[in-house]
């Protein structure tokens, strides 16, 4: 129970670093940590080397990325005031709000660990207000990820497969890739 | 060996091998267009499973292929669908071969169209919606220009599919044992809602469609096109699919009602964004809008004239894209054209080119002699039986739309105001013959449809529930 709390509330802990921060070591901090987050939950429910495979992948994800960034970061301009980063917290709150109210009934329908249910969903709106505040390359791709990343809490809890987990490792490497390619493209060069 | 493993797993190696050899384009360009034939023709004397046959030479495969603890199945019933995603690929391979044109479709299209057909093979079918998701990564690289430095409409997509995916995978789990046992009307209400948003993304329903136009305008013409004409289709069969498994969801008539519906405003919004468009590769991808829209109004109809009519708009539907898309590569290699008025007193200049875009664009409209004839008018004539309003709404939308191919037409037969030196369509001979025997089927296919269409009916047999 005890463990179970401490979980939800690190769990908001890092939703807040995903979102609020400006320097994309603390996003990728944050995404790194939903991976490991997702371990923890998962391997529960799952035999370790499964659960082993989303971390891993998740991980080489966000090395691929920190990689790109490291590459590109002179380009990059910081943007975004103080009053944005406010808006944007206030907005996570806002959501885990919403969470907070509708997960009795959600887990009405969806019969899992409460706990998955929750961080699962908390994870899964952060990707969303990652991707529609910020339309970068690269918080767009975190926002992505950290979407699939509270949905596959989720449906792992639900459904477990081997080949759900290697095209679930599948897609997440590939966006990175995508997301490494674009970012390393396009940086500096007038995206909106 | 397994049908599975020809038209899956083997592409899906060669395109992968293919890659290391991309140096030489044009060598591999030439490898793939024929691979791409032999597919297909190979599909002409095989027979999937055990099925009898008395007609010369044929190869039996077996129709399963299993892929860590599931399976890709493809039945005999499902030849025309292969058949269909090679012969697009082939054909867009071989104009980019003939173009001599750089293009990631070279060798990523095979990639894709296996990762599609896998995705409509797989079983149990709800696996779909995580091989669709790759699916989309793989056709981002191809969509992505590098000369731009443009990637919204890619990113868009990525974002809408990805959005969409757990919507069809939650629906899935939920209408996991459902295929033949009802289920009480509160989950059927709430399994068609998740289906349905999945749907509303994946298909790009308004408002979730601005991925498209911008994919149109910012890739290279043939990448663009070929997301355009492969995806929505590779959704379409899904789509399809799952309507034709689940007993329930086919006698739903909400579900019809609602196909209806999105495809009206698609059809509309379509039509009006259309009109007032003035680039041309964004009035294209309003094009492939319209007719996903069409595509839907012919399932919605819910009856054998309607999901007939669905097949038959298919033809039309890709040999519009592909006459666009040779004829844009034909002007693009002497000239970039962005604007509308970029095509101002073409005529003079690309002769065949700018017949094959005009023959593409009233294609769209269903005018007589063109290839999308028959089936658009009946279109009008199913949907006047089932409602007189949905006709209205179609035909208007045409009307709208021919209003502005109408101006497209005038601005390219305007006659140059000083002198020019005239034209041979002996300068690019090899391109003029390609472009032109195009033309040729696009308008055999109009006045002779019993040649082309029935063989296109042919889809409807992978849906035996769906064709009553």
């Amino acid at each position: 129970m005890i463990i179970n709390s401490l979980l939800i509330f690190f769990s908001l802990v890092v939703t807040a670093a995903i979102l609020v921060p400006r320097d994309w070591r603390w996003t990728l901090f944050g995404l790194a940590m939903t991976y490991l987050f997702g371990f923890i939950l998962i391997v529960q429910i799952w035999p370790l080397p499964l659960a082993a495979v989303k971390l891993l992948t998740g991980l080489i994800g966000v090395i691929l990325l920190s990689t790109t960034k490291m590459n590109t970061e002179v380009q990059e301009e910081p943007i975004g005031s103080i009053s944005s980063r406010i808006f944007i917290l206030l907005l996570a709150i806002l959501s885990w709000i919403i969470v907070l109210a509708t997960i009795s009934r959600l887990n009405a329908w969806l019969p899992i660990e409460y706990t998955n249910l929750f961080i699962g969903m908390v994870f899964l709106i952060c990707g969303i207000i990652k991707f529609s505040t910020d339309q970068r390359i690269f918080n767009v791709i975190v926002g992505l990820l950290t979407l699939l990343s509270g949905f596959d809490i989720i449906y792992s809890s639900l459904e477990g497969s081997a080949l759900v987990t290697a095209l679930y490792a599948l897609i997440v490497i590939s966006i990175c890739i995508l997301g490494s390619y674009l970012e390393g493209i396009f940086s500096g060069e007038g995206e909106e | 060996m397994s049908a599975p493993l020809v038209w899956i797993i083997l592409p899906f190696f060669a395109s992968i091998v293919l890659i290391f050899f991309r140096k030489n384009y044009q060598l591999v360009a030439l490898i793939q267009t024929a691979f791409c034939f032999f597919l297909v023709l190979l599909l002409l004397v095989v027979r999937f499973g055990d099925v009898d046959s008395t007609q010369g030479l044929t190869i039996k495969l077996t129709t399963t292929f299993n892929l860590l603890g599931r399976t890709l199945e493809f039945k005999n019933s499902d030849k025309f669908v292969i058949g269909i995603f090679y012969s697009i690929l082939a054909i867009w391979s071989a104009a980019l071969f003939i173009y001599n044109k750089h293009s990631k479709i070279i060798p990523l299209g095979l990639a894709l169209s296996s990762l599609l057909l896998a995705a409509i093979a797989v079983e149990p079918f709800l696996y779909s919606a995580l091989l669709i998701e790759v699916a989309v990564i793989i056709g981002s690289m191809i969509a992505v220009d590098l000369t731009t430095g443009k990637s919204k409409g890619i990113i868009r997509a990525l974002v809408f599919f990805t959005l969409g995916m757990p919507f069809i995978l939650l629906a899935g789990w939920y209408l996991a044992g459902g295929e033949t046992s009802p289920v009480n009307d509160t989950q059927l209400v709430q399994a068609t809602v998740l289906l349905g948003f999945g749907f509303v993304f994946w298909l790009g329903i308004f408002p979730f469609h601005s991925w498209i136009p911008l994919i149109a305008e910012e890739s290279e013409v043939p990448d663009g096109l070929y997301i355009l004409a492969i995806l929505p289709f590779a959704i379409f069969i899904i789509l399809l699919k799952y309507l034709n498994g689940f007993v329930w969801l086919r006698d739903y008539d909400l579900v019809y009602q609602a196909l209806l519906l999105f495809g009206l405003v698609l059809t509309f919004s379509g039509a009006i964004w259309a009109t007032f468009q003035t680039r041309i590769k964004k009035l294209v991808g309003y094009l492939t809008i319209i007719y996903s829209g069409f595509l839907l109004i012919a399932l919605g109809l819910n009856s054998n004239q309607g999901f007939q009519i669905f097949s038959e708009l298919l033809l039309p539907r890709f040999l519009s894209l592909y006459l666009l898309m040779i004829s844009f590569l034909a002007i693009e290699k002497k000239g970039v054209i962005e604007q509308i008025s970029d095509l101002d007193s073409l005529f003079y200049r690309f002769p065949i080119a700018s017949i094959s875009i005009l023959m593409a664009l009233f294609s769209v409209t269903g005018m007589p002699l063109t290839v999308g004839f028959l089936p658009v008018q009946s279109l009008y004539q199913e949907s006047a039986r089932n409602s007189t309003l949905i006709a209205g709404l179609v035909i208007g939308s045409n009307a709208l739309l021919s209003i502005s191919f109408l101006r497209i037409f005038v601005v390219i037969m305007q006659p140059l105001a000083d002198e020019f030196d005239a034209v041979s369509i002996l300068d690019d001979l090899k391109e003029n013959k390609f472009l032109a025997a195009i033309i040729v089927i696009v308008i055999l296919a109009g006045i002779i449809p019993n040649l082309f269409f029935p063989s296109f009916n042919q889809i409807l047999s992978s849906f035996e529930f769906l064709a009553r």
